[in-house]
């Protein structure tokens, strides 16, 4: 009521919703963290982790609307980090335990780079310890399901088997050293496949192996042992029925490994998977269907191969809702938000990156499947 | 003045987006920064300026400061932020408080109608008779394309009323074209939004204008409750001048072309380009000045580059010139006094039933 007020009163005195909007440019936090958005996010740690992959550690200090940060494993947090005067917002894995935010209100982020990507390779060497960054509240499903199914015929001991592919074991890396401590009636096993030496974050899976008997790490090589197989399920346990799978890693590897186990016979409900990051952008093919997700209108439109049309085009085929005015790139009526997605802009000629931005609809074509807020 | 072809059309369109492409590959932090000062320097003089007029009780010399401190404030907050801001300039920092889709300005025009005449109608169609009714704003005859009416005798006088009034002329603009409060609608006229809307948007934005300048902020200052009402007034009016003043002169100087919607069907992308610089006159002066003007005394690489950040319009005329140069195409620049100067002459001489233009003045008021 009174927050109301004060920005009811903001509004009138300085056209802006809030006295914080008002005196934000005299800040140098991220902007997400002066709104109140994001908790600020200072850098403490840079880790090499392989060749492609890097750990940042995080301490935590700001909060949001009054929220400490919490999350629970297997979550996810959004950076905000700026490059060239533009703030962009990333998505990444919480690789630490719960344990280490509880200890040093800090958290570790595991992050692949994409080496085509426009923010993952840059910040890596833009990083120094000191930074300032926004996160968001930790998102995402992916997290330990602790109840014994009731329907399953299950001997009081319940087993959890990890796949993970790549850069696909950060969740893992955090579900694993939250829980296998607390949850010594569940026995966990991991199956991290990845090429020869590329097992990112081995060591500490390794020590974990060796100090608990409720955990089996089995690190497998892509090159020598190829996909997930009936073989490597067989040789972690005898009873497919009581276990629940976790899945994450390339979208590849996920959709032939949940095939395997719903033929081999788990139940759709004991399987989780974690569909993470996009194509980065040189692998995309341009001639494919593409899904359309208006998510104001809370609509999916699939365009076909040979759809060019723009944005604001297939949004009016659709009846979805959109602003618009000269329809030719100039005026600016038509500009709404895209939350991800690549989009090609038919006037500068040039794609977009695949994060949350404002794009012109009028004149951007969809290359990816696109969210975006109409 | 020979018209260009299509092929030099074509190619002036390759010219003037490899302007426009070199310029976009620059921007970033230093925008950012750029954008960020003059903000901060809007707060501050805003700030400065309101403490300054409540000291006014001190010497009349404070009241006189927080006038002058206040009216630059809004007038960076409505030509070098607010106008650059709405119009997507600043779109790709992913900044809440700069972006085109929230910001809202000290003015009584609404962000949401302003951008929608201003962007589209006058951006799109500038200076097409019929379409872009940001020539003459429906008040003044300022070409032959306008039949006289005896109303236009006066209408020196109405333009400067215009200029005292302008924010309020431009909050009224849109309900105007629209006719919300009399005259018949066009036939046949597609509208964006709907007449309520339109209506409701209106009334919130202006009352909550007044509200500030003319009854909140002088009761904060208590006793002195008076002087701060008339230090926003006269704030508010130096702003108004100044804009109105900075818009006549980029778009109503002599030799400025106008075009019929005929010329323009289906126009080229050369065609809009070639359209804009004769559409459009520039202002000379020293870094502050286009500063405070918004850089809208760029006029000419306003209308041709709308969402590169205006601060870069400068360093791009020069280019720009070149490029006019190499094709023949009148460019209109001038200093303030020149270029007002010829403002003024227009207003005056299209005043007189003076019918089609002829002989030596065609060149003055030349149409496509």
């Amino acid at each position: 009521m009174l927050n109301e007020l004060t920005n009811k009163l903001s509004l009138t005195l300085f056209n802006n919703d809030t006295f914080k909007a008002y005196f934000a440019p005299f800040s140098t936090k991220p902007i997400a963290v002066v709104m109140g958005d994001m908790h600020a996010a200072r850098v403490v740690g840079i880790k090499t982790e392989s060749n492609n992959m890097y750990s940042l550690t995080l301490a935590i200090s700001g909060k949001v609307n009054e929220q400490l940060f919490s999350f629970k494993a297997g979550q996810y947090v959004e950076l905000q980090v700026k490059k060239n005067g533009s703030y962009v917002k990333r998505p990444f894995t919480i690789s630490s335990p719960v344990s280490q935010l509880q200890q040093d209100k800090t958290i570790t982020l595991t992050i692949k780079k994409q080496f085509e990507g426009r923010i993952t390779p840059w910040l890596e060497s833009a990083v120094e310890k000191g930074d300032l960054f926004g996160i968001s509240p930790a998102k995402g499903d992916f997290v330990l399901n602790t109840a014994v199914p009731q329907n399953r015929n299950v001997p009081t001991r319940k087993e959890v088997i990890f796949i993970a592919g790549g850069s696909g074991i950060t969740p893992f890396h955090s579900l694993l050293l939250s829980h296998v401590v607390n949850n010594p009636t569940i026995n966990f096993t991991l199956l991290y496949y990845a090429r020869a030496n590329q097992h990112a974050l081995r060591e500490s899976l390794v020590l974990l192996e060796v100090e608990h008997a409720n955990f089996t790490l089995t690190l497998l090589q892509s090159e020598r042992d190829g996909h997930c197989s009936q073989t490597h399920i067989k040789a972690v346990t005898t009873d497919l029925a009581r276990c629940d799978v976790y899945i994450c890693g390339p979208n590849s590897m996920m959709d032939s490994t949940q095939a395997l186990l719903l033929e081999m016979g788990l139940p759709q409900n004991a399987l989780y998977l974690e569909q993470f990051g996009l194509a980065s952008f040189s692998h995309v093919d341009l001639n494919v269907a593409r899904k359309i997700s208006f998510a104001t209108t809370s609509k999916d439109i699939v365009v076909k191969e040979d759809n060019q049309q723009t944005l604001l085009t297939i949004a009016e085929d659709n009846y979805v809702p959109a602003k618009y005015g000269c329809r030719i790139g100039i005026c600016q009526e038509c500009k709404c938000k895209k939350v991800s997605g690549v989009v090609y802009n038919s006037q500068t000629k040039t794609y977009s990156d695949t994060g949350e931005e404002d794009i012109q609809a009028c004149i951007s074509v969809p290359v990816t499947d696109v969210v975006i807020n109409l | 003045m020979a018209k260009l072809n299509e092929e030099q059309l074509e190619q002036l369109a390759i010219d003037l987006d490899g302007v426009k492409a070199s310029a976009m590959k620059q921007v970033g932090s230093a925008d950012e920064r750029y954008i960020k000062k003059i903000v901060r320097l809007q707060r501050t003089l805003e700030i400065s300026g309101r403490i300054c007029l409540v000291l006014g009780f001190i010497s009349l010399y404070f009241w006189g400061i927080g006038v002058l401190l206040l009216s630059a404030s809004k007038i960076l907050d409505n030509m070098e932020i607010g106008h650059n801001v709405l119009h997507g300039q600043y779109d790709w920092m992913n900044d809440p408080t700069l972006n085109s889709q929230t910001f809202e300005w000290d003015n009584a025009c609404s962000s949401e109608s302003w951008k929608r005449v201003h962007n589209y109608e006058h951006h799109t169609y500038t200076n097409i008779i019929g379409k872009d009714r940001d020539f003459g704003y429906g008040l003044l005859r300022l070409s032959d394309d306008f039949s006289w009416r005896l109303r236009n005798l006066w209408q020196f006088g109405t333009y400067l009323v215009l200029s005292t009034l302008f924010q309020w002329g431009i909050a009224f603009h849109e309900m105007a074209g629209e006719r919300v409060f009399f005259g018949k609608r066009k036939e046949g006229r597609a509208s964006h939004v709907d007449i309520e809307q339109l209506k409701k948007v209106f009334y919130s934005k202006s009352t909550r204008q007044i509200l500030k300048d003319y009854v909140i902020f002088p009761i904060l200052a208590g006793p002195f409750f008076v002087m701060v009402l008339l230090g926003n007034l006269c704030a508010n009016l130096l702003r108004n001048f100044w804009t109105s003043t900075i818009i006549f002169c980029g778009h109503f100087p002599t030799e400025v072309y106008t075009f019929t919607e005929k010329e323009c069907e289906d126009e080229s992308r050369g065609h809009w380009y070639y359209r804009q610089i004769l559409g459009s006159a520039n202002l000379t002066g020293p870094r502050w000045f286009h500063i405070l003007t918004g850089h809208l005394s760029c006029q000419v690489e306003h209308h041709l580059f709308p969402e590169v950040p205006a601060h870069r319009y400068v360093a791009m005329s020069k280019e720009v010139q070149v490029i006019a140069a190499k094709y023949g195409v009148a460019y209109n620049t001038g200093s303030f006094f020149s270029q007002y100067a010829s403002v003024v002459r227009r207003v005056i001489y299209f005043s007189f039933p003076v019918g089609k233009v002829t002989g030596k003045n065609a060149a003055l008021y030349p149409r496509f």
